[in-house]
């Protein structure tokens, strides 16, 4: 045997082989771990190692799976103007024009989660007023749920608009307000999303991952292109995925299965919207939304189209995801795979179904019953699941007890893949895994290994990759997280401060902090 | 005489005497000399002007740069030879000078378009094509004046005017175009608004019901996935109803689809031998050279036009054969089948006059039966002596021919018929003919 690069030792090491779970040490040569044991027979390999980190009684868990990224819109966005705390006009008009400062002349400004019913005035700005605290730079506004746009003058004249096109909000004298929603919306996005270059998809990229190693990540899915993203942002994965310092499975985001064949991938979807969110009560629900009776939400598909894209993707035995939030939502995604299982019978497929969020014990059944696996969102309890928070606002406290039911799901045996569906929850496997175990419903709350499984072993098994990685085990990559407390013994309240002192992907430290 | 030419559809172009002088221009002045020219013959104040294109709180400042720029102009755009003035500023108003030499292409395009506006368009189609050419682009694209509200809401309503006048011209043409079964400059437009504006599902129906007309039952199809893709992908929504209810239709056409289709996907058994009998683009493309290459067979030459009129190039063929044949072997062709081929070609009847087209058929049947018809004819004269069929411009050969040259290929594998295909090698239909080849 040659070298050892790295030898991890005294360690309490969270193997998550139901063989031996518990480790102390483990060797490590050529990116992959070729010993482990709990014994002292470590010590042979001093002699032989280059590397070597004494976890001085610390636990070890496998590199964290973050199984649903928008990894490209998160990074655009963590370059953009955030507007999500304004309070008035005044206040945005101010930022932009700090921002304009900063930005060189001609370059947009790209500005992001603007509600205009959170500020003063209850009304969105108009491209005059861009005008006069930016002369010198096109402005593009997103409105919170990305389907809104705000422009000033400059951009309004560099765009291509079809002035036929529904959604172009007027002024008096029948111009353009710079107030842009719907199909208008969506053109104008596609086009300035096309100025946007890949080295600035590359700039916000980077940052990303250097938050997603932090946080102890070294496998995420991006779910990129499509509806409300660019397919630029897609092909930018696809280009780059083995450049990037840990592991990226690319979901491509687009109806067109055709073109996922050609680029030889072997999954199509992610965020392909069977229904909308709840927070813009369009996810579709069985009754209306407790704060807006005139609405229960939208299904995008009809049954029949979506009957039409699954079979397709069953037909050319793809990993198929699609996004369905609401009761109705997930009643059609589980028709279409009933109805496509029928036809084209499959085993192992490993389908998915993102966010789940309010199934009924039926609806968990039958997705069992079909070998689908569920991607879900921990951290959306954190932020959302409280009394008093969005979905009680939304749904009524008779449906907030209902969502998310993580322990019903894995009671009846389904299994649920973890992310954070950055940007809209960060990127934290903890934060994840400590909502998941202090689920504000008590009897939703699952034990801390089966919500640290969600976030390594099972998103490994939801991209084909648990031979591989997801756990610690010899022959498996050597991609592990080293925590400063134990996520299994820890007083479950205190999971999320735990701290992610190191990173390691294929034998590399990628992330180091407090540790030696 | 001296002469001013403003083309503002597009990229701003500016000609003095033949040169252009935009360089020589500010942008202020620029601005000022279009809105005039837009204008032609309207008085403006000289105070209304100041605060338009200046900031109108210093109201000094803004008249001298008026008056600095109305010199600058005048400097650069001097009287014309008859000693009229371009700019007319007399006292307090100022104007462009309607009787000048001055071209404006915008002026030009309302002009065009008043005159056919309610009139039949058929009868206009070299008026409407003159539209569309002047149409280099965007009113005023690329040009934007900072801090000067007035004049870009002017651009943006001007824009907004010429474009929808742009996609109406494109409208009609492409009424016109259909009606002329021009099918490939329909298309061609489609594909233009399709540009301008992807999300309009009304754009890629008119394409499928052309490529339905055109027989092209695959171009349909690809055409509603394309418009299912984008408007899933942009709008997450369907197609509507009425365009599902027409890929419907598409589908089910399957069971009646033509000849040359069935033979399309049965291609794949067929092997045939005609690859070394097909030449692009020879490299010593002089004729002289390449006929006496075929000494000892029959050279027909039939080049194509862009006509685009159906069955153009076979019709041709026909009449050729006819004129380079004796007569008693082009009656070992069966009468029916020359009662068919007179569906295109009228000489027919120097052979048999007794000939009478009778029966109506639907599009697809008369194809196949003319295909047939010209296929047998052809396949009973390469018998008699090898034939070699140069065809200039290929890409320009009109769709039902070309259907025919692909099914032809496809079916038969004689190698005493030679085709030398000259045209354009990046063309779609030499493309796609020389994918059949290879794949044959």
């Amino acid at each position: 045997m040659g070298k050892i690069d790295l030898l991890v030792y005294n360690g309490n090491i969270i193997t998550l082989d139901p063989q031996s779970p518990i480790a102390r040490w483990l060797a490590i040569q050529d990116g992959k771990i070729v010993d482990i044991g709990y014994e002292n027979e470590y010590k042979k390999y001093f002699p032989i190692c280059i590397d070597t980190i004494d976890l001085k009684g610390r636990t070890m868990v496998p590199g964290f799976y973050d199984s649903h990224v928008h990894l490209v819109q998160t990074g655009l966005n963590i370059l953009s103007l955030d507007l999500s705390h304004v309070k008035s006009i005044e206040e945005i008009l101010k930022k932009i024009e700090e921002e304009s400062k900063i930005t060189p002349e001609g370059k947009f400004i790209r500005a992001i989660g603007l509600d205009e019913l959170k500020i003063k005035e209850k009304r969105l700005p108009n491209r005059y007023e861009l005008d006069q605290c930016a002369p010198n730079h096109p402005v593009w506004i997103n409105r919170v749920e990305y389907h809104t746009s705000i422009v000033n003058s400059m951009a309004l004249h560099m765009l291509k608009i079809p002035y036929n096109t529904d959604g172009i909000i007027r002024n008096e004298n029948g111009t353009p307000s710079g107030v842009l929603t719907g199909r208008a919306s969506a053109i104008v996005r596609k086009q300035i999303l096309n100025k946007f270059s890949n080295r600035m998809r590359l700039k916000g990229v980077n940052k990303v991952l250097e938050i997603a190693i932090e946080k102890g990540i070294t496998s995420l899915n991006a779910m990129e292109g499509g509806f409300t993203f660019h397919d630029k942002d897609a092909e930018f994965v696809y280009e780059n995925m083995d450049n990037f310092p840990i592991d990226i499975s690319l979901f491509y985001q687009t109806v067109n299965v055709n073109k996922v064949i050609e680029k030889k991938l072997s999954r199509i979807g992610g965020g392909i919207f069977i229904d909308g969110s709840f927070g813009s009560r369009t996810a579709a629900l069985k009754e209306p939304y407790i704060d807006d009776s005139t609405t229960n939400g939208k299904l995008y598909f009809t049954q029949e189209d979506l009957n039409s894209f699954i079979l397709k993707t069953y037909e050319k035995k793809l990993q198929i995801s699609v996004h369905a939030i609401g009761e109705r939502a997930i009643e059609q995604i589980l028709t279409a795979h009933e109805y496509a299982q029928k036809i084209y019978p499959r085993k192992n497929h490993r389908n998915r179904i993102e966010h789940f969020e309010l199934p009924t014990k039926e609806h968990i059944n039958r997705a069992k019953n079909l070998g689908l696996i569920v991607s879900m969102q921990p951290s959306y309890e954190y932020f959302w699941g409280h009394k008093g928070q969005m979905y009680e606002k939304r749904l009524g406290e008779e449906r907030r007890v209902k969502a998310n039911p993580f322990k019903e799901i894995l009671k009846q045996g389904l299994m649920i893949a973890a992310g954070s569906e950055s940007d809209v929850t960060p990127l934290d496997p903890i934060l994840g895994i400590y909502a998941a175990v202090n689920h504000p419903v008590k009897e939703h709350r699952i034990r801390p290994l089966d919500a640290l499984k969600m976030f390594t072993i099972h998103g490994a098994y939801a991209v084909f990759e648990e031979d591989i990685k997801g756990s610690i085990e010899k022959g498996k990559y050597a991609d592990l997280v080293i925590l400063n407390e134990d996520p299994l013994k820890i007083d479950s309240t205190q999971i999320k401060n735990i701290k992610v002192l190191v990173t390691i992907k294929e034998g590399n430290i990628l992330y180091e902090t407090n540790l030696r | 005489m001296a002469k001013l030419e403003i083309y503002m559809l597009g990229n701003l172009k500016i000609i003095w005497n033949g040169k252009s002088i935009v360089e020589k221009l500010s942008n202020k002045a620029t601005a000022l000399l279009c809105y005039l020219a837009v204008n032609k013959g309207k008085k403006f104040s000289r105070d209304k002007l100041a605060t338009y294109f200046w900031d109108a709180s210093n109201m000094d400042s803004a008249r001298y740069n008026l008056r600095y720029n109305l010199w600058s102009l005048r400097k650069i755009i001097k009287q014309d030879k008859v000693g009229q003035n371009m700019i007319i500023s007399i006292k307090d108003t100022c104007m462009i000078n309607p009787n000048a030499n001055l071209y404006i292409d915008v002026l030009e395009l309302n002009e065009v378009y008043e005159e056919i506006k309610d009139k039949k368009i058929y009868d206009y189609k070299n008026e409407l094509e003159k539209i569309k050419n002047l149409y280099k682009g965007e009113f005023l694209e690329e040009f934007y004046i900072k801090k000067c509200i007035e004049f870009n809401d002017w651009i943006f309503y001007e824009r907004e005017k010429y474009q929808r006048k742009y996609i109406d011209i494109l409208h009609k043409l492409i009424y016109v175009y259909k009606k002329n079964h021009e099918y490939v400059k329909a298309i061609d437009l489609l594909e233009e608004m399709i540009k301008i504006n992807p999300l309009k599902e009304e754009l890629y129906v008119e394409l499928i019901q052309i490529y339905i007309e055109l027989g092209d039952r695959d171009a349909a199809i690809h055409q509603y996935d394309r418009c299912c893709t984008t408007l899933r992908e942009e709008l997450n929504i369907g197609p509507m109803e009425s365009t599902k209810k027409i890929y419907e239709k598409i589908k089910e056409s399957k069971t009646t689809i033509n000849r040359f289709e069935v033979f399309e996907e049965k291609g794949i058994n067929l092997k045939l031998n005609t690859n070394s009998h097909i030449i692009w683009n020879p490299k010593d493309n002089s004729q002289k050279i390449q006929k006496q290459i075929y000494k000892g067979k029959k050279i027909i030459e039939n080049p194509c036009y862009p006509l685009g009129l159906d069955y153009y190039w076979i019709s041709n063929l026909i009449e050729i054969l006819m004129m380079r044949y004796e007569e008693e072997d082009l009656k070992k062709l069966r009468s029916y089948y020359w009662k068919d081929i007179l569906r295109i070609q009228s000489k027919v009847l120097s052979i048999d006059d007794t000939l009478v087209v009778t029966d109506q058929l639907s599009i697809k049947t008369e194809k196949n039966r003319i295909f047939s018809g010209v296929e047998k004819l052809l396949n009973i004269l390469i018998e008699i002596k090898p034939m070699v069929i140069f065809i200039k411009n290929i890409h320009y050969i009109d769709e039902y021919s070309f259907q025919f040259l692909k099914y032809y290929l496809f079916k038969n594998q004689y190698d005493t018929l030679h085709l030398v295909l000259y045209g354009d090698e990046n063309h779609r239909r030499m493309k796609e003919l020389k994918k059949i080849v290879n794949f044959l």
